[in-house]
């Protein structure tokens, strides 16, 4: 799969976030956008979903070459793409199993086997060191921050998209967790193949990962394009460098 | 003597602060009963056929079945716990309206002077009731009393049915005491046709140590009108109500719920959840009372709804008199349309619009539905109340299946 964002433009409450993003990401590529607060970054991330709080004013999202524009987020879903969740939502009475197994059906257009379900979602709650009580319960209900970003990688793992957005997957976790998380994050997409764009501010998360390429978003543009050791300089030395 | 009762009886009822409350007035659906003869009613055979097909998709055997108003089995045979009386005019009146603690409804009187007709339980074991009501023309209204004493556990699930070429109106009394120690579950799924209008009145109260389960799920008829009281009486009794609303086309719902704490250690527990659909409207009012000298005990509110539709409208009305200090007293209450983010969050997992909306909808009734513990109610209030969110039809849903929605939210 790949994904191509060419010179976007898109507005929140009318307010202008975006002002001409381009970038071009494919399956089993691993990119890393970083930006200082207010930059745009989730924004990004929920213009390529689709989510209806962004206005998209100007440029175009392709998926193999074909215009997503006007697509519903959950045709992009069952495109292959996927969205982490900065704060997930709380849903209360939709259980959390019911929940996987409906979006994985939707997924291939067929039965899954609640079975196989269940030892996969065992496995990677395992992996992922939730406690698997998380399973009885609704949808991100009463989750720990760190239960929901891990339910989210739990999620990604689940239905393997092609290409998985991960808006700051390491944020209020502990030292632990974040080594744990991302340590999943990196055998899942090299497992499936799947490409990767993570939002982050810290390049702990990433001393676990190997990103190829570096992204800087500044103001609502791509300032940097190019290889991961700006992360390295952005830890030591901030945005100077890339905003100046 | 009819037109006496009925006149008294309208007196009382004009007299009454609970219902005059200015708040209360202004939020009263006018609801004018029918004149009718008792010519009019007849048992008919047209329930036979339903009542065999209901009991097959259901897997169970009704206790009581009650057509248009007349109870159809002989009591005696289900239980010796169980008969049918004739009121016997003026006094149940008046027994009726002094129960209800001064709140009666012009209804009680029309009950009362019309039907005679008593359905008495008095258990004192474990027991389960399922009885149905069938209207299929014009009805009378049944009173039901309920007594659970000397330890019973007992539950009475109660379905209320009616499919009618005019317009019919559901009605139903029902006066529940729960004595000291002893424990009484009431279930009532009203799954009435477009035609009918529905009125119930609950009437209950718990002695010490005692616990009352009320749960209501209405998912059918066209004006619902419901009115309940109910008491915990004796130290340390207990009162749940739960009311599960699904308000779809045109339906008007006029709920009034008042709890009372009396003594120590008493808890009393209302949870309402409605969810309003097409240009239906509701006003749900629960009024708990903390009297003097009830320390040490627990009220609480909860009024939630969800706004599904343009036209739709729902007015929340919680609302407490404390007269205690040392107490746990909390109301509150809430409605909102669908809330954006669920619905893109679970689109963005791949789930469509129209299907996002109804997973919402149901998780946020099915917590309440778990708290059924009758599993054939439970099922078929989910069943019922998923097919009115996908706007399909009234009455008994043609397939009654337990969605595991719930019960992976681990509530069962």
């Amino acid at each position: 799969m790949k994904l191509e964002i060419v010179d976007l433009h898109a507005s929140v409450g009318g307010k202008k976030i975006l002002n001409g993003v381009s970038l071009v990401i494919n399956s089993g590529e691993f990119h890393v956008i970083m930006g200082p607060n207010g930059s745009g970054k989730t924004t990004l991330a929920k213009a390529i979903m689709g989510s209806p709080e962004v206005e998209v004013t100007e440029g175009r999202i392709l998926v193999d070459g074909v215009l997503i524009n006007d697509l519903s987020p959950d045709k992009r879903a069952n495109l292959g793409l996927f969205l982490q969740f900065q704060n997930p939502v709380e849903i209360g009475g939709v259980g959390y199993v019911n929940f996987l197994r409906s979006v994985a059906e939707k997924r291939i257009g067929g039965t899954v086997s609640i079975k196989e379900l269940m030892n996969e979602i065992k496995d990677y709650t395992n992996k992922l060191h939730i406690d698997q009580g998380i399973v009885g319960r609704s949808l991100n209900e009463g989750f720990s921050g760190g239960e929901k970003k891990k339910s989210e990688i739990l999620q990604m793992a689940v239905l393997k998209p092609k290409i998985a957005i991960l808006d700051e997957p390491d944020s209020g976790l502990d030292v632990d967790a974040v080594r744990v998380v991302a340590n999943n994050i990196s055998e899942i997409s090299e497992k499936s193949g799947m490409g990767i764009l993570i939002i982050t501010h810290y390049n702990r998360i990433l001393s676990y990962m190997k990103p190829q390429f570096a992204h800087v978003l500044y103001n609502g543009k791509i300032v940097y394009d190019g290889a991961a050791d700006a992360v390295d300089e952005i830890e030591k030395n901030g945005y100077e460098k890339f905003i100046g | 003597m009819v037109d006496q009762f009925r006149k008294e009886a309208e007196l009382l009822y004009k007299q009454l602060p609970y219902e005059n409350n200015e708040l209360y007035k202004r939020y009263q659906m006018k609801f004018d009963l029918p004149e009718y003869t008792e010519e009019e009613f007849k048992e008919g055979e047209e329930w036979k056929s339903y009542l065999k097909r209901l009991e097959e998709e259901l897997g169970l055997k009704f206790d009581v079945v009650v057509h248009n108003g007349i109870a159809l089995h002989k009591l005696s045979e289900v239980s010796p716990n169980i008969r049918k009386m004739e009121a016997d005019g003026k006094s149940e009146l008046e027994k009726i309206m002094k129960r209800l603690h001064n709140e009666p409804d012009k209804f009680v009187a029309y009950t009362c002077s019309k039907s005679r007709l008593v359905i008495d339980i008095r258990e004192d074991g474990n027991r389960t009731y399922n009885i149905l009501f069938i209207n299929t023309s014009k009805s009378l209204p049944v009173v039901f009393n309920i007594t659970a004493s000397g330890g019973a556990k007992l539950t009475v699930n109660e379905l209320f049915v009616a499919e009618g070429k005019e317009p019919i109106v559901s009605g139903c009394v029902q006066n529940i005491d729960v004595g000291d120690a002893s424990y009484a579950e009431l279930n009532m799924l009203h799954l009435e046709g477009k035609e009918s209008d529905v009125f119930t009145v609950l009437e209950g109260n718990v002695g010490a140590e005692g616990k009352m389960a009320t749960n209501l799920i209405n998912a059918g008829g066209n004006r619902i009108r419901y009115r309940s009281s109910i008491d915990a009486n004796g130290n340390g009794g207990k009162v749940q109500t739960n009311n599960i609303i699904i308000g779809f086309d045109a339906q008007r719902i006029d709920i009034a719920e008042k709890t009372k704490n009396i003594n120590e250690g008493t808890e009393s527990l209302s949870d309402t959840r409605a969810i309003m659909m097409g240009n239906s409207a509701a006003v749900i009012k629960g009024f708990s009372k903390i009297e003097k000298g009830a320390r040490r005990s627990v009220s609480r509110i909860n009024e939630r709804g969800v706004v599904n539709g343009n036209d739709a409208y729902i007015y929340l009305i919680p609302d407490m008199s404390i007269d205690e200090s040392d107490v746990v007293a909390t109301h509150a209450g809430a409605a909102a349309p669908i809330d954006k983010d669920e619905v893109f969050y679970m689109q963005s997992r791949g789930i469509d619009e129209d299907t996002a909306r109804f997973l919402i909808m149901a998780g946020f009734l099915s917590g309440s539905i778990g708290r059924i513990s009758s599993d054939w109610i439970k099922s078929l209030s989910y069943s019922a109340i998923t097919e009115r969110i996908r706007g399909k039809g009234f009455g008994i849903p043609k397939a009654v299946n337990i969605s595991d929605l719930w019960i992976n939210g681990a509530r069962r």
